[in-house]
């Protein structure tokens, strides 16, 4: 039996099917979005199962929307900012101590320095970029997204996403002490 | 290094990704919550058919004593029509506060919002190292809605945000709370609960209508703010809306049909971009407007300068442009020069700079430390609008 004859005996209407379609095609893209952001991954476990919920609820106005994938990043990288900017909210509205539960690995440069992994180190180090850089290279070199796609979806002018690249590289460069500048 | 930053995809999933996925365990909750949401079913018929028997007897009961009623005194019925919250009588709080709007749906920031937050619009005389206004957005709640203000500076953001809900839903949040953080120091501010963390940076406040999150900055600073928050402001219904996205698709310049204002060889007219070969161009366009940015490099410290021609059919399609740079800039300068009157801004670290023609919006955009003033005023005055 086909995977889709499958669904559409387990679930009765369209709605959940397109759910668990964008659960399938989103679902880890999305966790490493939140995590871009958290560094936690059982927090992004949690902001991700809100942003289905949310696509869920809206299903009417977003499974119409010509381009999805920019929209469930931009939920995804909001309802991210919002957690960052308050564990408490995130308490209430979710009613879950997420915090309690969950603990970040050692991700320090200088942790992985010790354990001379020019990779980690390299991914470490641009996971302990202050969050407007972060972001802008996660989703400008692992994403792939286009200067304008990213300056559309954080809502910031493109000047500024290329200003934030240039100094993403500018203070990767001084982290990983003795590199050349970063071009691209 | 250019190498590696290419390979960050590979890096990443090879390391600190790597085996981590959206679970089956996260995708049972999912379904579980809206399964939860979806099988109400029998109260709701069951809340249905007694409030239908109640209505019915209560509307047959009414029809029949409905003479002795009106012959009684009618200023008991007056007073049925009181609404239920006289706190603030002119807002009907059983009404959700986000305008029936869908969660999560990004509303346009009009004065009539701007009027109804608390926040403070300027906070340059508690910190005068941010710049003069914030960055303002707004977004529905499922019953209410809230505002966020980004306050930048240097190299720090101060987040202050408003939330909106009614009273049971901010008495609620506040009371099935629990202390998160270790360090947290319980407040009074303005005579309203308050909390505090010096680890997270982050200080709450509740009054009875709104909640209030502040974050960014010590803990001398967020009371300072705090101290300017206008909490005894009564929440008033305000018609939300919804902010509707321009959505333009990439193109080649070729593919634009009207007038382009920048010829290529822009850069040889104006000394300041001399040191330029060429722009960086893109253009983007929709059925009704268009925009064409061509990117230079300063000769003071190679970052970008961005000359933009916005485009569009309605004579007003640009007015919201021009409505987002004076809510969010200063003006620093207005010129006269010849056929085109310029308007200068700045943010402190920004300049903006613009000048109208027909249905055109002509705007210069660079970092302060990339070029003078004046050289701003150069570049536009350069545009031939003929």
């Amino acid at each position: 039996m086909e995977l889709t004859e499958m669904k559409n005996e387990v679930y009765s209407d369209s709605q959940e099917i397109w759910l668990e379609e964008i659960m399938t095609e989103y679902g880890d893209k999305m966790i490493r979005v939140a995590y871009s952001y958290t560094k936690d991954w059982g927090i992004s476990q949690e902001i991700v199962q809100e942003v289905f919920i949310t696509c869920y609820k809206n299903y009417n106005q977003y499974s119409k929307v010509e381009n999805f994938k920019a929209m469930i990043y931009k939920i995804t990288i909001n309802r991210s900012k919002d957690v960052l900017r308050s564990y408490f909210v995130k308490k209430v509205f979710v009613g879950i101590d997420i915090f309690s539960t969950h603990e970040s690995p050692d991700l320090s440069p200088e942790s992985l320095v010790l354990k001379n992994d020019e990779s980690a180190l390299i991914a470490s180090s641009i996971l302990s970029l202050p969050l407007k850089y972060r972001e802008t290279i996660h989703l400008f070199y692992y994403e792939n997204f286009s200067i304008t796609e990213i300056s559309e979806m954080l809502k910031v002018n493109q000047n500024t996403i290329k200003s934030r690249l240039k100094r993403s590289r500018e203070m990767l460069g001084h982290i990983l002490e003795g590199s050349e500048t970063y071009e691209r | 290094m250019k190498d590696k930053l290419d390979d960050v995809r590979t890096i990443l999933e090879d390391g600190v990704y790597k085996g981590h996925k959206f679970t089956e365990e996260s995708k049972r909750k999912v379904r579980h919550s809206i399964k939860k949401k979806n099988t109400n079913w029998f109260p709701i018929i069951l809340t249905v058919a007694v409030a239908s028997g109640f209505y019915g007897f209560g509307a047959f009961y009414l029809i029949n004593e409905w003479d002795l009623f009106n012959q009684n005194n009618s200023q008991s019925a007056e007073e049925r029509k009181e609404p239920l919250h006289t706190a603030n009588a002119d807002l009907d709080l059983n009404v959700d506060l986000n305008g029936d709007l869908p969660e999560d749906i990004p509303l346009k920031v009009n004065d009539e919002l701007l009027g109804s937050i608390s926040l403070p619009l300027n906070i340059e005389n508690v910190i005068p190292s941010v710049f003069s206004k914030p960055l303002i957005s707004a977004r529905t709640e499922s019953d209410g809605y809230n505002i966020s203000l980004t306050y930048s500076g240097d190299f720090f953001e101060i987040n202050l945000i408003e939330n909106v809900d009614s009273p049971e839903n901010i008495e609620n949040y506040k009371n099935v709370r629990d202390k998160i953080w270790t360090d947290e120091e319980t407040l009074l501010i303005n005579g309203q609960d308050a909390f505090y963390s010096a680890d997270q940076k982050e200080m709450h406040i509740f009054t009875k209508e709104k909640y209030f999150i502040l974050h960014g900055a010590d803990k001398e600073q967020l009371l300072q703010i705090a101290n300017i928050i206008d909490t005894e402001k009564p929440v008033q219904k305000i018609n939300l809306v919804k902010y509707e996205e321009v959505m333009m698709e990439n193109v080649e310049l070729t593919e634009i049909q009207q007038p382009i204002l920048l010829p290529l060889d822009f850069h040889e007219k104006v000394d300041f971009l001399k040191n330029n070969k060429s722009p960086f161009v893109t253009a983007e366009k929709n059925d009704t407007s268009f925009m064409v940015i061509f990117s230079y490099s300063s000769p003071i410290n190679t970052n970008d300068i961005s000359v933009t021609q916005h485009y569009s059919e309605s004579e007003n399609g640009n007015q919201h442009i021009i409505e987002q740079i004076q809510r969010t800039y200063t003006l620093e300068k207005e010129v006269e020069i010849n056929d085109r009157k310029i308007f200068l801004y700045s943010n402190g670290l920004y300049y903006k700079a613009y000048f109208t023609h027909q249905n055109n919006l002509l705007t210069v955009e660079s970092l302060i430390s990339s070029i003078p003033i004046e050289k701003i005023e150069d570049i536009l005055t350069a545009i031939e609008i003929e």
